[in-house]
Order: structure tokens, then sequence, then C-alpha cells
């Protein structure tokens, strides 16, 4: 198997980035579970899901290289496009105060006020403790999933780069998570984000014009072109969107 | 049951936040495709078509979102 270099690098980059971004979401659940509900509870609905995970990725990868590699650059590019732009235009809605920064500080205390509302654990099995870590664990983790499919989508050989990336954040943020033993509330989430939907929407772009066979000005070298010209709009649009929420009515509260 | 529409409903909400951006990038995806067809010798400025439409999709999104009364 070749791996194509001109790829590779932003490949893994973007899965690294984007799928610590979800890591970063699940640790703060799994950790919220671990402190308010046993380690027993949280690291069991964590390892279910992983192996939930796996057999997905074992059970739908191998049906990727049955279909063409046109369609699969047209429509993985496509649903990466819409991933990437609507991470994109949240970022640049935080940015510019029109909506709240996410706050893992916050979504942890949300959590553990739950988890502890949810009264005592039944057995030697807490099934609430397992369900919580489970439900966090899978949807995050299919986020991965469809984040790696979908930047080693492009090409022979990129998902090897893409799920190094990701490997690498789930090991990072894992670690992280273990020293600190608390939510990664001081990673940038929405910097991130906002980095992570450039090169996404970037990607999507460039898929999706090679599954409608366009013709690209500079080959594959255009991919930086197009992250340029993302971030280009990205940073126009966070002072116009603050300038133009300024302006907007507001609604009267009683 | 619920947990699997729970999950159906994440996967959706993966890529379609706002049901109108989302049908704008479809689109002008569809837009561009149709325009390539016809197309012959295929142009590089249909790329760039692309790219430009994308851009001007993503920042009147946001403008609009921004100026919506809050």
């Amino acid at each position: 198997m070749t791996v194509d270099w001109v790829h590779a690098w932003p490949t893994a980059l973007a899965a690294f980035l984007a799928s610590a971004v979800e890591f970063v979401e699940a640790l703060t659940v799994v950790l919220a579970v671990g402190a308010m509900r046993g380690w027993r509870g949280a690291l069991t609905g964590t390892a279910a899901a992983l192996v939930a995970l796996l057999t997905v990725v074992l059970l739908f990868g191998p049906l990727l290289t049955r279909i063409p590699l046109q369609a699969v650059q047209l429509i993985v590019g496509s649903l990466l496009l819409l991933f990437g732009l609507r991470w994109l235009r949240k970022a640049i809605l935080r940015a510019a105060g029109v909506i709240p920064l996410h706050d893992e500080t916050a979504a942890y205390a949300r959590e553990t006020g739950s988890l502890r509302a949810a009264g005592p654990a039944g057995g030697v099995w807490d099934a609430v403790a397992i369900a919580t870590a489970f439900k966090i664990t899978l949807l995050e983790g299919l986020e991965v999933v469809f984040i790696v499919i979908a930047v080693g989508a492009g090409g022979v050989g990129l998902l090897v780069p893409a799920g190094l990336g990701a490997a690498a954040a789930l090991l990072v943020v894992a670690a992280l998570g273990i020293v600190l033993h608390r939510p990664l509330a001081m990673v940038p989430e929405n910097a991130l984000k906002f980095s992570v939907g450039v090169l996404l929407a970037a990607f999507g772009t460039f898929w999706v014009g090679e599954g409608l066979r366009l013709v690209w000005p500079g080959g594959d070298w255009s991919i930086p072109g197009l992250t340029l010209a993302y971030l280009l709009v990205a940073a126009l649009a966070v002072p116009l969107g603050r300038r133009r929420a300024a302006a907007a009515p507001t609604l009267a509260v009683r | 049951m619920n947990a699997l529409s729970t999950i159906l409903r994440e996967l959706v909400g993966l890529v379609v936040d706002d049901v109108g951006f989302a049908a704008a990038i479809v689109g002008w995806i569809i837009l561009a495709g149709s325009l390539s067809a016809f197309l012959r010798p295929p142009s590089p400025w249909v790329a760039i078509l692309l790219v430009a439409g994308l851009g001007a999709i993503l920042l009147d999104s946001v403008l609009r979102r921004a100026g919506a009364t809050r």
C-alpha cells in the first residue's frame, strides 16, 4: 500500500485535531461518571462502546473498498463538506459572540448533577454509570469513525494516516485525563473547531470536486489554496458577524 | 429503540444543523456537477465557482444567524 504524502500530513493533522475535540467531550462525561458513580461502571461502559465501535469499523470498513473511488469521493466529500462547514459556522458564531462558547467545566458540573440525581447504584453493576459512559463514548466515537473515513476517503493509503491521527488524539486526551483527573477546560476548543472546520471544509470541497471530475487549478496542491480561501472567509465572517449581531434587535426581557 | 433513535438523530446532526444551510450546500454541489457535465473540455472555472459559492453560502448563513432577533 502506498501513502500519498501530499495528502498524508494534512490528513493526519485534520483527523488528530477533529478527533481530539470529540475525545475531550467524551472524557468530560466519563470523568463525571467515574467521580460520581465509580470507575468500574465508567470503564466498563467505555470499553463496551469501544468494542461496539471496532465491530462497526470491521463490518462496514471493507465495504468502502468495494465502492468505486469516484462515488466514495463524491458522497463522503459531500458529507465531510456539510460536517466541516457546520463546525466552521458554529465556531465563527461563537468567536463573534453570537452563541456562547462550549464550556467543559459547566458540562462536567451538569453531568455530575444529573448522575447524582439518578440515585445510588442498585447492585454490583451500576447500570446508570455503564449506560452513560457507553452512550457518550459510542456517540463521540462514531463521530471520530466518520471523521477518519471522511478525511481518509480521498485515496488509497490515506485511511492509515487518518487512523493514526485519531489514535494519537485518543492517546493524548486519555493521558491528559489520567494525569489531570479533571475536564480539559483549558483546551481552546473553539480555536480547535475553527481550525478543524477550515481543514475539513477544504478537504470536503476537494473530494467533492474530484468526485464530480472537476479540474482543480494546481491539482492536488489546490488543497492548501482551499484551506487559505476558507480561512479568509472565516476570518472575515467573525468581525462582520459581531457587527451584525450588535446591530440586531434584542427581544425585551420581562 | 430510544437509544437507537438518539444515535440516528446524533448521526444526522453531525452533518445537518441548519436545514437551510445544508440544503444550500447540497444545491450548490448539484449545480456545479450539472455545469461540469455540460462543459467540454472541462474548465477549472467550475471548481473556482464551487469554492466561491460555498464561501458565499457560509458567509450569508453566519450573517443571517447573527442578524436574527436575539
